[in-house]
């Protein structure tokens, strides 16, 4: 990478001055380039540098396995993968499942539990349980982010999938490491929390199970499930402790656990991608800049 | 107004004298400030008025105090008053009084009119009082308008002339005192004239005088004079226009004149000080020269006459006087004879106490001292015996110059025939004088001389200074004047005094009672005293002869003892000093009747207007004596003045003398220091040389040392050199042997070599040799067998010949074939070679390609398989949707069946089966239908290519690559084993729902489906062929397919299978 022509010979200094993501686009797009995508190095650009945009749901498929690594089977996977969803679609609405008006998440969740074979029947249909309502704010968020139905349903079904298999032992013991880090940062607001109890009581499910969907806006979401998709969960704890020391003034002055739980679930959404930067910050200098080669 | 004033001024003026003293000083204040209030002059006229009329101190002193711009009345009052006759000798003594003090606007009389008015004064007048009074006061304003020469030198010239010829020829006849006086007058007018403008002076006596009928006053006035003044150095140096200059006397006080006049005057008592010892002394060689001389060397040698009662040396001369002046006026009471009187006298420079008595009266202490000395000390001195003496020398004691005098007055009458050519004139002048003198005694010197002696004893205790005053206030001059007369003269006049006083002898010697007062005058006089009263009883003794006679006689002795002239001062001191003894006899001879308050008046009154004449005389004689006195005082003054200007000089002398001394000292000691710096400089100098020098030894040894090893070093080199060139000599020659060596042993190499070689070529000779033995051997053999030979060959040699030379062709031949044969081969060879790099070349890069090619391969592999697992995780997808419909389906049919339990399900069920799957060719089957969409599942699984199930009867086109037994092929089934296990058990499960199915449903084609789970239950060997003809041709193709997947599959079983693969 480093003696490829095509690079800037200034990039090496952009970075030092301060500016980001001016060499990240093009390193991307000469990734992206492979023909056989590289996995590793995918991901690996993922968790160093935020995505641009324009191809974050590309990235976001790949790396999910939506899309094939060679890239001249995408059409014909992506056709499959339309196929699929469209046959499962009309399953759902012969089956009375899914009406027109039935809103988009609920498809999807009726879709992702057919996929599941959780599906209940019509008649037993029960309101959503707690993974639901998961899954459901989850494919909330994608929806906001994606455009393509064919494409959001396959990005959550996968991110979710991906997220319990990858993560599901770890998550519990992510409010731990929470504890952890806020020791470090700001012991007073832990200790603060801790002497009004509220500490157990923070949202984690919010946080944690639901990656901040419907906690934060979707243009700081995306960027923390950059992380999460490229393989980490830690991300998902500095956020929560950024969140935490950002609101800190207003947290020590809250002396019941029920407010402070009122308070961070519904936290501002103006400030968030300051936090989100800070807290992307934070989760490199703590877990260290993945330095696989780019 | 101004009457009233006057009037008043007047009154006060009346009262100024009062003898209350107080009332007189407010009068005095009172008068002094209405003077300077005085616009017209009216008062200052008043009071010069008054003066005239009084002649009051009080007035002097008011006038003499009067400020400038009120000078001009007083000086035109007094031109006034002097010109009235009446007037004249008040205004005279006023205009002297005023001078004397000196006020500031002094010197404006030489251009008003009092100047031009005094000189027609001095001119025209006759009368001697006024005269003399106008001289001394001409005498005195002098110095003060030196300035005023240059108009009136002439006038002041024509004065001159006149007043000498006047003294000489006496034309008024006037008294021989008072002539004195006036002759006196002249002379000082003659010495002030002479020190001021010398040339002019000369050149106008020698005008003047050159005329007859002035010659004889030359000869008695004039010729004298000159013999009392030393030569001026400005008739030298000066002119006669010089001298009027005015600007000469610029820097000149009024002192400094009158000390310039003196300074040119021989005579001691007009001489100034400064020059007292010296200019008298050599002024005096004629008068003094031979005490002089006896007396510097041995004073007692010279002086055998002094007497017991004289505590001083008789022998001092005339300077002892001088120098002990006034330290010894105290002692005047209690020693017998001291200096005390000489001291009293001469305090004053010697000019007033030469010029006459009346300067002396600042004595008068002495006069007191007197009192008690003249009982104690008969006895006295004759220190005059040493300085008159000089010419007598037997003069050893006092008693023996008594008769030695006498002898001398006897012997008088003698010596003037001897004497000079112009002692003739003496005579006669003093003569003149003594007649004066004489004149006066008789009439005169009774009343005064009682005064005398009463104001005398009354004033015993006075001091000097008072008297003074007294004097000056003139109020009662008479007996001042005389009592200070009796002070004792100056010890030149006591020389001169037993000179002088046989002119006076004869008026004394009149007084019988004289001897009485005798101790009490010698205690006075010491020296002079005695000898002038044994003078006088001898004279008095010989008064019998003709007195003027005698007079002249002893005159003329005394001219013949002293060379010189007489100088007028010391006539009229003379005279004072008489008049004094006249007036103490006069005095004593009324003091029995007189108490001590008579004063002039009294005797006056008591005489009566008998005496009247007698008294105006003696009054004028007293005037001239003030006037005298006056203007010693004034002199005195200007001595004064002059002395501590002098002593200031003096101080300021010593203190530079000093300085000097301190100055000489310091460079002194720098000299010495400055020595001590040159011994140290010589020393250091010497040391330095001598280390100099040191070092030049030092060095000059170093140097040879030097040079020596210099030299040493110059042999060691040459030494060196001799042995390197030696060394390079032996080296060169050690070359040479070395070479020579070399040669040497080349050579011996080379015989060496040479002897090997030799030693070789011997060998090979010998084998030579030997070889040549053999060969000869041969040779002779080969002769024998070739003789043979020839012999032999003579018979056949063609037939050979023909056959060699074929074979030889056929050989050659054949090499020839062989040799193209080889060519043939090797290009094969080549050929070959080539070949197999070829082949090498293109077995690598069919590896190459293969390997690209299985890279390729994996790549589409790896591909193929995310398509397969999209496309697989697709099938999953419809089979959820396919299980999913099912279960709704079955639900469904639960529902009907419970509803109805009829037959119409199977219609119900069919229709929405045929609408839901639509493939399923026969209704019957439906459900094995859906079996076989499980089978189909099945076999649609990735083993299974789109062609395979199309003929599923057909073997798996597996079969084949299986046969290649590619690793691909166990690679892909390995895979393909592990896609089908979760199938196989996925079918498991759906028999089992489908089992529970049937057995919910209870399904007719039960038989199917029992057969269904044995064919799955039971092996598929046990699977009778029958199925495979069944008129449903896909389900026995389907279970054919199963089993032999199954076999395959069993196949895959590396327990089992590998035996049987």
């Amino acid at each position: 990478m480093a003696d490829d022509p095509q690079r800037n010979f200034r990039s090496a200094y952009y970075e030092k001055v301060g500016f980001r993501g001016v060499e990240e686009k093009k390193s991307l797009e000469i990734l992206l380039k492979d023909n056989p995508l590289d996995l590793e190095k995918l991901s690996t650009f993922s968790q160093r540098f935020p995505l641009p945009s324009m191809y974050r749901i590309h990235v976001w498929k790949v790396l999910l396995g939506i899309l094939p690594l060679h890239s001249d089977s995408h059409m014909l996977v992506g056709g499959y993968r339309k196929e699929q969803y469209q046959d499962i679609l009309e399953a759902l609405e012969v089956m009375r499942y899914i009406s027109s008006s039935t809103p988009s998440t609920h498809v999807y969740l009726r879709m992702f539990q057919l996929e599941s074979q959780v599906l209940p029947r019509c008649s037993e249909t029960s309101p959503p349980d707690e993974e639901d309502e998961d899954f459901l704010s989850i494919s909330r968020a994608m929806e906001e982010i994606v455009d393509d139905p064919v494409d959001c349903y396959w990005l959550i079904k996968c991110f979710v999938n991906q997220f319990h298999t990858k993560f599901g032992d770890s998550v519990p013991h992510l409010p731990k490491s929470l504890e952890h880090y806020l020791s470090q940062e700001e012991p007073r607001l832990l200790n603060h929390l801790k002497s009004i109890g509220a500490l157990s009581q923070l949202p984690y499910g919010l946080w944690f199970r639901r990656c901040f969907a419907g906690c934060l806006p979707e243009s700081s979401l995306q960027r923390v499930w950059d992380k999460v998709i490229s393989g980490s969960c830690k991300i998902l704890v500095f956020v929560a402790l950024e969140i935490l020391l950002s609101y800190k003034i207003m947290l020590m002055g809250i002396n019941r656990p029920e407010g402070v739980v009122k308070f961070l679930c519904n936290t501002p959404q103006e400030n968030t991608d300051a936090i989100v930067t800070k807290a992307i910050d934070l989760w490199h200098k703590y877990c260290g800049t993945p330095m696989h080669a780019v | 107004m101004m009457s009233r004033e006057q009037v008043s001024i007047s009154e006060l003026l009346l009262s100024l004298d009062s003898s209350d003293l107080q009332e007189a000083e407010q009068v005095r204040s009172a008068v002094n400030q209405q003077l300077n209030t005085d616009r017209g002059g009216a008062v200052l006229s008043l009071l010069v008025e008054y003066y005239l009329d009084s002649s009051s101190s009080q007035a002097v002193l008011l006038l003499s105090s009067i400020r400038e711009p009120h000078h001009k009345p007083l000086l035109e009052k007094l031109n006034e008053s002097l010109n009235r006759t009446g007037t004249r000798p008040a205004a005279l003594t006023l205009l002297g009084h005023l001078i004397r003090k000196q006020p500031p606007w002094v010197h404006h009389i030489s251009r008003s009119a009092l100047l031009p008015s005094l000189l027609r004064c001095l001119k025209t007048d006759t009368d001697v009082v006024v005269l003399v009074t106008g001289v001394l006061v001409l005498i005195t304003l002098l110095p003060m308008i030196p300035q005023a020469g240059k108009q009136h030198i002439y006038d002041f010239f024509d004065v001159f002339g006149r007043l000498a010829s006047w003294s000489y020829k006496n034309p008024g006849h006037v008294a021989a005192a008072q002539l004195v006086h006036l002759h006196a007058g002249v002379y000082s007018l003659f010495h002030r004239l002479y020190g001021m403008f010398p040339c002019n002076f000369i050149s106008y006596l020698r005008l003047h005088y050159s005329m007859k009928e002035n010659l004889d006053t030359y000869q008695e006035v004039i010729k004298p004079m000159l013999e009392h003044i030393r030569v001026h150095p400005e008739l030298v140096t000066g002119t006669q226009d010089y001298e009027l200059d005015p600007s000469r006397w610029r820097c000149y006080e009024v002192h400094d004149i009158v000390i310039e006049c003196s300074r040119v005057s021989l005579d001691p008592l007009e001489s100034s000080c400064e020059e007292d010892i010296y200019s008298s002394s050599s002024s005096k060689p004629p008068l003094l020269s031979h005490p002089q001389l006896d007396l510097t060397p041995s004073p007692p040698s010279t002086e055998p006459a002094s007497i017991s009662g004289s505590s001083v040396c008789p022998s001092l001369s005339s300077h002892l006087p001088w120098l002990t002046l006034s330290t010894s006026c105290a002692q005047a009471d209690d020693v017998t004879w001291s200096p005390a009187s000489h001291c009293g006298l001469s305090t004053p420079p010697p000019e007033p106490a030469a010029g006459s008595a009346h300067t002396v009266s600042r004595s008068t202490s002495v006069s007191g001292g007197k009192c008690p000395s003249a009982s104690s000390t008969p006895v006295t001195p004759s220190p005059e015996d040493s300085q008159d003496g000089g010419p007598p020398p037997d003069s050893s004691s006092q008693v023996r110059t008594g008769p030695r005098l006498d002898d001398q007055v006897k012997q008088q009458p003698g010596p003037p025939l001897d004497m000079s050519s112009f002692q003739p004139i003496t005579d006669e002048e003093h003569r003149g004088l003594s007649d004066v003198v004489n004149n006066n005694n008789s009439e005169g010197v009774k009343p005064e001389e009682s005064h005398a002696v009463s104001s005398s004893s009354e004033r015993c205790l006075l001091t000097s200074t008072p008297t003074r005053e007294e004097l000056a206030s003139g109020l009662s001059p008479p007996p001042c004047s005389i009592s200070l007369c009796l002070t004792p003269p100056h010890p030149s006049t006591h020389r001169l005094g037993e000179e002088t006083s046989s002119p006076f002898g004869p008026t004394q010697s009149d007084f019988s009672s004289a001897p009485s007062y005798e101790p009490l005058f010698e205690l006075a006089l010491p020296r002079a005293a005695t000898l002038f009263i044994r003078q006088k009883t001898q004279e008095a003794l010989q008064r019998a002869a003709d007195e003027q006679e005698k007079e002249r006689r002893a005159e003329g002795e005394e001219w013949e003892q002293d060379p010189a002239s007489i100088s007028p001062l010391k006539v009229l001191d003379q005279l004072i000093v008489h008049g004094h003894d006249a007036h103490k006899h006069l005095s004593r001879r009324w003091s029995v009747e007189r108490s001590q308050f008579g004063g002039k008046q009294q005797s006056m009154k008591n005489k009566g207007p008998a005496q009247g004449e007698e008294l105006q005389s003696l009054r004028s004689q007293l005037l001239l004596v003030q006037g005298q006195l006056q203007y010693e005082r004034f002199k005195r003054q200007q001595h004064a003045v002059r002395n501590r200007r002098l002593l200031r000089r003096v101080i300021n002398a010593t203190a530079l003398e000093e300085h000097s001394v301190a100055m000489k000292g310091q460079l002194a000691a720098q000299d010495e220091e400055i020595r001590c710096l040159k011994l140290s400089l010589d020393e250091e100098q010497r040391r330095h040389t001598q280390l100099k020098q040191e070092a030049h030894t030092h060095t000059e040894q170093l140097h040879t040392h030097i040079q020596q090893l210099q030299l040493q070093q110059q042999d060691g080199q040459r030494e060196s050199q001799r042995l390197q060139s030696e060394l390079q000599e032996s080296q060169t020659r050690m070359r040479e042997l070395e070479a020579e060596l070399q040669r040497a042993n080349n050579k011996a190499y080379n015989a060496e070599h040479q002897l090997t070689q030799l030693s070789l070529k011997l060998c090979s000779s010998e084998q030579l040799q030997q070889q040549m033995f053999l060969l000869n051997q041969q040779l002779v053999l080969l002769r024998e067998t070739n003789r043979a030979l020839t012999d032999q060959l003579e018979g056949g040699e063609t037939q050979h010949w023909t056959e060699a030379s074929m074979l030889q062709c056929s050989v050659g031949k054949e090499y020839q074939r062989l040799k193209d044969n080889d060519v043939q081969q090797r290009q094969k060879l080549e050929a070959a070679n080539h070949r197999i790099a070829e082949l090498e070349n293109q077995l690598t890069r069919k590896d190459k390609l293969i390997l690209d090619q299985k890279i390729l391969l994996e790549d589409t592999k790896s591909q193929s398989r995310a398509d397969l697992s999209a496309s697989d995780s697709r099938c999953v997808a419809l089979r959820r949707v396919a299980q999913t419909l099912q279960m709704e389906m079955l639900q469904l049919y639960s529902q009907l069946d419970t509803h109805t339990h009829s037959p119409p399900q199977d219609v119900l069920s069919r229709p929405l089966c045929g609408s839901r799957g639509g493939a399923s060719p026969a209704q019957g089957v439906s459900s094995s239908a859906v079996i076989n969409g499980a089978a189909g599942a099945l076999s649609t699984s990735p083993l299974h290519l789109p062609s395979c199930s199309s003929s599923p009867l057909s073997l798996s086109p597996i079969e084949s690559p299986l046969a290649v037994g590619s690793f691909l092929e166990q690679r892909s089934r390995h895979l393909f084993r592990t896609a089908n296990q979760s199938p196989e058990e996925e079918e498991e499960q759906d028999e089992q729902e489908e089992q529970e199915e049937e057995a919910h449903t209870e399904s007719p084609c039960l038989g199917q489906e029992a057969e269904e789970a044995s064919l799955l239950a039971g092996s598929p060997q046990t699977e009778p062929p029958s199925l495979v003809a069944a008129p449903a041709g896909a389900p026995p193709d389907l279970t054919l397919a199963v089993r032999q997947r199954r076999h395959e599959l069993s196949i895959m079983d590396y327990n089992e299978t590998l035996p049987e693969f």
